[in-house]
């Protein structure tokens, strides 16, 4: 057999310019799917990374009434001992408790309602980059503001009020029938104190922390106030001015646009929330370790009371154009390797067509059928193995100059979205596993299939028949 | 509020002596011409009940239909968390006042659509103008006789109401159903369609209680239900209304909201 894979070796090198061409063909062939791979394996990467770790993590858990109404009242039983919980689990990267609202928030004449996003300001930054995308001040401060709790009246305090209400419609209706009523200079004072009891003010403004297109719009900068009214959770309406600690810029338009980050603590007090909160968003060493720390959630969590999904069950669209990508892909390669697989059983038929009658003769001397076989298979081995070696390596070198420099699309795009996601302008490549073998592997498995049609034709001939072609 | 706003008005047209043959398609534009130039003043409680809270206002409201723009403010008298709060509206600007934070909100446009004050009308409701005649076709869909609140053998209609081409309207279809005894026409529901084709309304206003109200026989309560909140309602019982009310002085400017 060794003399087989000697003489294949050697008649390679026979017709050099020929084997250069389908060499060349070969080459191209594996460096572009090895760069093909590796760029879809960085822009998929870096979509999903924009995907979770700009805001949803790579799992999710929720009330399972709450994805669907957003109710202020959906939150999760008992976050202090989920969080502990989940903590526990291996590969568990970060863990982050968050509570939502939206505020009518008013600065300087102008007015737009946001969606606040009440977080734990440490454990934020393990889930998301967040504290990353700030472009001015500060992040959110790591203590929560100093801002008590209201209590209900009491019965004499709610007489009060009554006679306040009582007071202030007589005025009303005096007043309607043209009649000079008598002002109650006591009644704003005394109404600012009951409303204190129901609900005190922060000692200072709670410090936020606000995209930047909101802090454009709205005409503000680092270090102004700007007022928020919300909707309780229990019917109340808060009140306050927020003072921005820090504006960020994520890229996604919707959250640098109408959102507004402020301590979780902060959050729970202004919508009335003490203690609960909506969504622990979990981020584990890699995205694809999500199924994994979902089933073993699911297996502890009681789905009556805690919905547990993955990145890929939140956004299927994404998860399903993470997938069209890699089809797209294969389809690239397949149609590359089909080209590539012709021209190398073209060169092979070639080789046999040449050599009829050596082979004729090599069959007259008695090297069994299966050894011609093996012998041009062999050779297209050869050819395949050392031109998918130096194929692969100019890949790699593509691929070295995409991860380390990146392709950089800014002067056509300042950035764009796929499927609501931002992307970075600059592409980076990835180098994956499969990136690297996949285009040897099919190619030699293709061309592998594809050398049998020039030995069975070798294997076949009449030695006699051969021996007389000239 | 619109509905507040429109019910105020239809409330003003309504009774004024209506015409014993009445051609239903000329009655909404009667409505719009008599509501012109028309003023109001009113005290109303407002319950608003919703799947997660339920409370309940204290409310003056002072209406101008007259001049240029529609005016409008309304001030909250209690509870004690809200005592002080202002709505004014002048024209298609809207401002709110909140005496805790000593803060004017001005309402962008874009905010228009939002709840106001909590309740199942929106911030819009209270600006837009009413204007049916003007937006709306008006053509009447049934007629019969039955014994109403007004008294035995009062002649109800349903009109049917499109919106003219171009009309900067909310609803596709609003279907009113009128009553009329005598000299007085009153409302007592309104569906109103965000779908010409919609099986069934989007939102419903009605209309009972009637009692003396502005020296006429008016329904004192209004109550607004919702179809994709089931349960939920907005409903106002007015203690007081007086149309053609002197407006005093500086009633729609911000000093006034403020004070």
């Amino acid at each position: 057999m060794s003399r087989t894979l000697k003489l294949a070796w050697r008649n390679l090198g026979r017709n050099r310019r020929r084997t250069g061409i389908t060499g060349m063909a070969l080459i191209v062939g594996v460096a572009l799917s090895v760069a093909g791979y590796g760029l879809i394996d960085g822009m998929n990467a870096e979509l999903l990374r924009a995907l979770t770790r700009n805001e949803l993590g790579h799992v999710q858990v929720h009330n399972p009434a709450y994805p669907d109404s957003h109710a202020l009242g959906k939150t999760l039983n008992n976050p202090a001992a989920l969080i502990e919980t989940v903590s526990k689990l291996e590969d568990v990267v970060g863990v982050a408790p968050r509570v939502y609202g939206f505020a009518l928030l008013s600065a300087k004449g102008k007015s737009i309602g946001v969606q606040l996003v009440g977080v734990e300001p440490m454990r934020e930054q393990k889930v998301t980059t967040l504290d990353r995308q700030r472009v001015a001040g500060d992040y959110l401060d790591t203590e929560p503001t100093p801002w008590p709790r209201g209590r209900a009246l009491s019965e004499e305090e709610q007489n009060q009020d009554a006679a306040l209400t009582a007071a202030a419609e007589a005025e009303a209706l005096q007043e309607i029938e043209g009649l000079d009523g008598e002002e109650a200079p006591q009644s704003a004072a005394d109404t600012q104190r009951l409303a204190e009891i129901l609900s005190p003010p922060p000692r200072h403004a709670p410090r936020v922390y606000m995209g930047a297109a909101l802090a454009k719009t709205l005409s503000v900068g680092v270090g102004d106030k700007v007022h928020a009214t919300g909707q309780t959770a229990d019917g109340q309406a808060e009140e306050t001015f927020f003072e921005i600690a820090g504006l960020f810029r994520t890229g996604t338009a919707g959250l640098d646009r109408g959102r507004l980050y402020l301590h979780i603590v902060d959050m729970q007090r202004f919508v009335h929330l003490y203690d609960r909160i909506h969504e622990l968003s979990i981020v584990a060493s890699s995205p694809h370790r999500a199924p994994q720390i979902a089933a073993e959630l699911r297996a502890v969590l009681s789905p009556q009371d805690y919905l547990v999904r993955t990145w890929s069950e939140i956004r299927p669209d994404v998860k399903q154009m993470l997938d069209l990508n890699d089809v797209s892909m294969t389809i690239m390669i397949v149609i590359i390797f089909f080209v590539a697989a012709l021209g190398v059983v073209n060169t092979m038929l070639m080789a046999v067509l040449e050599r009829t009658r050596e082979l004729g003769m090599l069959k007259a001397l008695g090297m069994p059928a299966r050894n011609i076989v093996g012998l041009i298979v062999a050779e297209t081995f050869f050819l395949v193995a050392l031109f998918s070696i130096l194929g692969t390596s100019v890949g790699l070198l593509a691929d070295w100059y995409m991860v380390v420099h990146g392709i950089d699309l800014s002067s056509v795009t300042s950035g764009f979205s796929v499927g609501g996601v931002t992307m970075n302008p600059v592409f980076h490549g990835e180098i994956t596993t499969r990136g690297v073998v996949y285009p040897s592997a099919i190619l030699a498995v293709t061309c592998f299939v594809a050398s049998f049609y020039p030995a069975v034709r070798a294997a076949r001939l009449r030695p006699a028949v051969g021996m007389r072609q000239t | 509020m619109k509905t507040i706003a429109i019910s105020f008005a239809l409330l003003a047209v309504l009774v004024r002596p209506a015409v014993a043959e009445s051609d239903v398609s000329s009655l909404v534009e009667r409505a719009d011409m008599a509501y012109r130039g028309a003023t109001s003043a009113g005290v109303f409680d407002m319950t608003v009940k919703t799947s997660s809270f339920e409370r309940s206002y204290k409310v003056v409201l002072w209406g101008d239909e007259g001049g240029d723009k529609d005016r409008a403010l309304v001030k909250i008298l209690g509870p004690a968390l809200w005592r002080g709060f202002g709505t004014l509206k002048v024209g298609d600007s809207l401002k709110l006042y909140n005496p805790r934070t000593n803060h004017v909100t001005v309402v962008s446009s874009s905010m228009l659509g939002d709840s106001w004050m909590g309740s199942h009308f929106s911030n819009d409701d209270l600006v837009k103008e009413s204007k049916l005649a003007k937006h709306y076709e008006a053509e009447l869909a049934k007629k019969w006789t039955a014994d109403s609140d007004l008294g035995a053998a009062s002649t109800f209609y349903t009109v049917l109401l499109t919106p003219k081409p171009s009309a900067p309207v909310a609803w596709a279809r609003i279907e009113y159903t009128l009553v009329e005894h005598g000299d007085q026409i009153i409302p007592t529901r309104a569906d109103y369609f965000r779908k010409q084709a919609q099986p069934k309304p989007s939102r419903t206003m009605t209309f009972s209680e009637v009692t003396d109200l502005g020296g006429k026989r008016l329904p004192s309560v209004m109550k607004v239900t919702v179809a994709s909140k089931p349960g939920e309602y907005t409903r106002i019982v007015y203690k007081k209304l007086k149309l053609g009310v002197k407006i005093p002085k500086g009633k729609f400017t911000e000093q006034a909201l403020k004070k």
